[in-house]
């Protein structure tokens, strides 16, 4: 078989930061070829530099032959390499049918084309490929409106559009019922199969690689760091020890007083639908937190971790179910009436203010008298004292994480959401903001900690839940869960 | 052209480049917090220097009634901005920025009809009291008493902002509710009270503005006119929802203006919409670094 | 089909306007067609290309303004001064475009507002070519001109052209790829178009149009003011757009007719018509976002789904 692709080595930094450092891969002409690693791992990273959407710091990626590294990525997209996108990117005020005739027409070079209708040009491709794509019977719905599944499926129509020969998919079935990723499954070995395009595409459940892929390439903190079938990959201790390095306990976990379900409901969420427009992301999800309890809400990148405790706080209100904080009905209520009640948010993201200084972003925050003062919360912090005269914008990437945790606590809550805390920081920082969290924990604090790094978590907190596309997968303590290989194997670890 | 005639031009045009920094001030302001380019800020603008005609022409000849119009004018401005903020605009923050622009273009045009309802066409004067009345003589040169005022109430207004904005904690959640208001929300601040705040002093300023200027030109309707696009243009030169930019755009426009009346006079209306063009073509987001 | 015959009846109503309708009619109708054009020409950059164009005006002063200088300070033949008008305009077009194509959103909107500023204060003082403040009247055109079924002929036959050149190039494989960038540019980018060359291409056609619109005022009216290059007439035509529907074709037309048919006829009662105008437009802001066009094409849209076919579940859109 000839070679398609072939990505040696590449190397890229953000500002300082190593997104992919030493990733190779190969995809023979026909295959179908799977990434797979943990959020962070760099798959997108890779899948940027392999498009053309960025250009690496080394490294080279070859395509038929041609070394491509440096070309654009229209360039590479008329050579023959086509891409979707995580998010999906369709022109949502055009019909189904103008979006793939658009990119017909791209790439026919009739964008200039003034003065005879489009009506003339490359419509049988359009109709050909919304056939292919099983689209055709939506052809005359606003993109917009179409359902989220739907809207990934266009995504790859669009990459269809301009007859690539290597179809790059950025998690092709991210956010998919189980029967919408069966039959993007389907039209992804139809498409290999029939019309002999190569694919590569990224993932994190095991299971959809398996069915699909021929070889798959495992990724790790930037690195590529096995590939082969699939059933080859899955025993590799290597790819083993990568996932499930971490979890041995350092120490012995905390236990709260409440473990075990013997105190009050703080808070209740009670069969959650959740949109983003019409994007249904959450399916009916439920859990509880006991005063006095740490849960854990474990689940990998856009499971919708995020975006419960956005539903609870009131910043993506839900669409139906019920969310009670203290036996208290919030759903409806704004997001400053709930933080008054005494729920606090850390988001994933930080958002500290970056005008402000520590101390001013601090002051912002001030709302209720309790235990956590100032002095209590430097005490916590040492690194923020020193630096609370400091533009927000000037703290590293972990003294935001710490400011933005500060902040929560300084309103003195009741109960505290913790989103992904311990996401984009080292190692030694990790273990550093895990021995805080359980300072906080030790104060008698109610957390809810929505976390993807599994060994953290299970450290923090007493049980939890398993999220997943938007679901509820699992229910139980850190030992059911430990004991839970299945759960563990499918949600957590790829 | 002597010493003389340049130093008067430049006191007119930086007591001119002050109204233009008030009002900017407020305009800059709304932007910065809000995200709302206000088109009706020139009508506020407006509006304050017909009620301090009013009031100062009820009060009559006493020396107080300036001083009293002064402080009616922007309380009446900020007083009609906060309305229609709590009624009205506030309940189109979620929609796009086009539909704002719109809403605030058409409470301009019902603002100016009113003006002219309450007011009628003809222009008005508003002489100040005789203690502010003629011309001082500094270095030879005769400079109008009440060009001194604005250029002390110029720096005044902005350290009075500066101080509000970077030294009380509403003015930083101001800050904060600028740059991430979802944010400053779930830390438990009503974030619609922040902008009614900021709103109302953005509108207060403007009648300020307004209150100002009227002792130094003839009061009419379409004054707010070109007002406006000047604001505007400062406000984007000096960087939106900047401060500092808004007074080193009014700098430039007042300073420029001055310079053209002494080199080209019947094109020196022009110099400051050169320079501004001149300086968006070369840094479009302004000099200073802008809120969002 | 219905469309057809609609458009018919329209054209046929049109030449047969004169010689039904008094005189003043005509006229209005004359001012409708010619703001209602220049309104349709923003909307190529605004509705379909998504730019805040907030100083279409500009455009249009300009090709009326070298129309109007052309012929009484250069002494040029009428036709020449009417091709010179949208040329100049659409020369405006690609200089005043370059600039402000390289920036997003509200600082496109913001520069040109700058750049079109500078062309107004220049028209407004530069007396003797432009006539300053008072602009320039009594613009001597050929006989058949000064009369107005002539005058208007010029308008409509202009304007019924040039709509259907809009109406081409909105439909053409460049109106979608314009439209497809308004939605979505990095994807647009990503397939391989050149969205920068697009935009400018399309801010260089709405310009020479607008230039059009601009010779047709001075057919119809025989003068320029400075105030055609004034930021409030930008904002008005932006407003027409919204009233119309700035995602139809028809819906800017229509606009411009309430705004045109607005002012003068209230006018003639009240001297507040832009209090009305304001109320107006304040109201159709929070109840009819789409405009009066695009709120009816939902709705017959709607109806039509439901009468044709079946409905499928999540189909029919509300």
């Amino acid at each position: 078989m000839a070679e398609l692709l072939r990505v040696e080595d590449l190397h890229r930094s953000f500002n300082g930061f190593p997104a992919v450092r030493g990733a190779s891969l190969s995809v023979q002409a026909g295959e179908v070829v799977a990434v797979i690693g943990p959020n962070g791992a760099g798959k997108t990273t890779l899948f940027n530099l392999v498009t053309g959407v960025l250009l690496p710091d080394r490294g080279r990626v070859v395509f038929a032959g041609v070394d491509v590294t440096r070309w654009p990525a229209h360039r590479r997209c008329r050579a023959g390499v086509s891409r979707t996108f995580q998010i999906a990117n369709v022109f949502p005020r055009l019909t189904v049918f103008d979006n793939v005739h658009a990119a017909c027409l791209a790439h026919a070079r009739k964008g200039f084309e003034l003065f005879r209708p489009a009506s003339r040009f490359a419509v049988e491709q359009a109709w050909e490929i919304l056939e292919v794509t099983g689209l055709r019977g939506q052809a005359h719905r606003l993109a917009g409106t179409l359902s989220h599944g739907d809207q990934r499926i266009l995504e790859i129509a669009l990459a269809l559009a301009s007859r690539p020969r290597l179809l790059v998919l950025d998690e092709p079935t991210a956010g998919m019922s189980p029967e919408e990723t069966a039959s993007t499954l389907q039209l992804i070995a139809r498409l290999n199969r029939d019309h002999g395009l190569s694919v590569l595409f990224c993932e994190h459940d095991m299971e959809v690689v398996f069915s699909t892929a021929h070889r798959v390439v495992v990724m790790h903190q930037g690195r590529t760091i096995a590939s082969g079938p699939p059933e080859q990959v899955r025993a590799d201790p290597e790819v083993q020890r990568a996932y499930l390095g971490g979890e041995e306990a350092e120490g012995p976990p905390v236990r709260s007083q409440a473990a075990g379900g013997a105190g009050k409901p703080m808070l209740q969420v009670e069969g959650l639908h959740t949109y983003y427009g019409l994007s249904h992301v959450l399916f009916d999800v439920s859990l509880q937190v006991q005063e006095g309890e740490a849960v854990f809400l474990l689940g990998r990148n856009g499971a919708g971790k995020s975006t419960t405790l956005k539903s609870v706080v009131g910043l993506v209100p839900p669409r139906r179910g019920a969310v009670r904080y203290r036996g208290r009905d919030v759903v409806g209520l704004a997001p400053h009436a709930v933080a008054q009640l005494g729920v606090g948010y850390v988001p994933d993201d930080r958002r500290i203010f970056p005008d402000l200084t520590v101390w001013e972003n601090l002051e912002v925050a001030v709302r209720r008298h309790g235990y956590w003062t100032f002095d209590r919360v430097f005490e916590l912090f040492p690194v923020l004292r020193e630096k609370r005269h400091h533009r927000g914008s000037h703290l590293s990437g972990g003294e935001q994480k710490m400011l933005a945790i500060a902040r929560a606590l300084v309103g003195n809550p009741d109960l505290l959401l913790l989103d992904e805390p311990m996401e984009g920081l080292a190692p030694r920082l990790v273990r550093v903001l895990e021995d805080r969290i359980r300072q906080l924990k030790a104060t008698g604090l109610t957390v809810l900690l929505a976390e993807q790094n599994v060994g953290a978590a299970l450290r923090l907190a007493d049980r939890g839940y398993v999220i997943d596309d938007g679901r509820i997968r699992f229910e139980g303590t850190v030992e059911e869960l430990q004991a839970n290989h299945e759960v563990r194997r499918r949600y957590l670890l790829l | 052209m002597d010493a003389a005639a340049v130093l008067g031009q430049l006191v007119v045009g930086l007591s001119r480049a002050m109204i233009l920094f008030i009002v900017s001030a407020g305009l800059t302001l709304i932007l910065g917090v809000l995200r709302v380019p206000n088109v009706f800020h020139g009508s506020l603008y407006m509006l304050g220097a017909f009620v301090a005609w009013t009031v100062a022409e009820a009060v009559g000849s006493h020396p107080a009634g300036l001083w009293l119009a002064l402080a009616a004018a922007p309380l009446v401005t900020a007083a009609v901005g906060l309305v229609l903020e709590r009624l009205l605009l506030s309940r189109l923050y979620h929609r796009e920025h086009l539909m704002l622009i719109l809403f605030t273009f058409g409470v301009m045009l019902v603002l100016n009809d009113v003006v002219k309802l309450l007011w009628g066409p003809t222009y008005r004067s508003l002489v100040p009291p005789p203690s502010l009345q003629g011309a001082v003589t500094v270095l030879g040169v005769a400079l109008p008493k009440f060009n001194l005022v604005l250029l002390v109430a110029g720096p005044l207004v902005g350290l009075s902002l500066w101080l509000f904005t970077h030294r009380t904690r509403a003015g930083r959640i101001a800050r904060a509710a600028a740059t991430d208001r979802d944010m400053v929300a779930v830390l438990g601040v009503d974030v619609s009270r922040v902008f009614g705040m900021a709103f109302g002093l953005g509108c207060f300023l403007a009648g300020l503005g307004g209150a100002l200027v009227a002792p130094t030109t003839s009061i009419t309707l379409g004054m707010d006119h070109s007002l406006l696009i000047d604001s505007f243009l400062i406000v984007i030169v000096g960087g939106l929802g900047n401060l500092w930019g808004a007074l080193a755009g009014s700098l430039l426009f007042g300073i420029t203006q001055s310079v053209g009346l002494l080199v080209w006079p019947q094109f020196a209306v022009a110099f400051p919409y050169a320079v501004t063009a001149a300086v968006l073509l070369v840094r479009p987001t302004g000099l200073l670094r802008s809120a969002w | 089909m219905s469309g057809r015959v609609l458009l018919g009846l329209a054209l046929a109503a049109l030449a047969a306007a004169p010689a039904v309708l008094p005189p003043f009619f005509v006229y209005l109708l004359a001012l409708v067609l010619v703001t209602g054009l220049l309104a349709t020409s923003l909307n190529l950059v605004l509705g379909y290309g998504g730019l805040y164009q907030f100083h279409h005006g500009v455009f249009y002063g300009i090709g009326a303004y070298t129309a109007a200088v052309g012929i009484t300070r250069l002494g040029w033949p009428a036709w020449l001064a009417f091709l010179a008008g949208p040329l100049a305009a659409g020369l405006a077009g690609l200089v005043i475009g370059f600039f402000c194509v390289r920036l997003s959103r509200l600082y496109f909107g913001m520069l040109q507002l700058s750049l079109g500023s500078f062309v107004w204060i220049v028209a407004l003082r530069w007396y003797p070519v432009t006539g300053g403040d008072n602009g320039i009247h009594g613009i001597p055109l050929p006989p058949v001109l000064q009369t107005l079924p002539g005058a208007y002929a010029l308008v409509a036959g202009a304007v019924v052209a040039s709509l259907a050149a809009l109406r081409a190039v909105v439909r053409s494989p460049f109106g979608l790829t314009l439209q497809a960038i308004r939605d979505n540019p990095q994807r647009s980018e990503v397939m391989g178009v050149d969205v920068r060359a697009h935009q400018l291409a399309a801010i260089v056609l709405a310009a020479f149009f607008a230039g059009v619109a601009g010779v047709l005022y001075v057919a119809l009216e025989r003068s320029v003011f400075p105030s055609m290059l004034f930021w409030v007439l930008s904002l008005e035509i932006l407003v027409m757009c919204l009233l119309g529907g700035w995602f139809t074709f028809s819906g800017p037309l229509v606009g411009a007719a309430v705004v045109v048919g607005l002012r003068t006829l209230a006018g003639r009662y009240t001297e507040y018509w832009t209090l009305m105008l304001g109320v107006l437009l304040i109201l159709l802001i929070f109840f009819l976002p789409e405009g009066i066009m695009g709120h009816l094409q939902r709705r017959w849209n709607a109806y039509r789904a439901l009468s044709a076919r079946p409905a499928t579940a999540g189909d029919v859109r509300g």
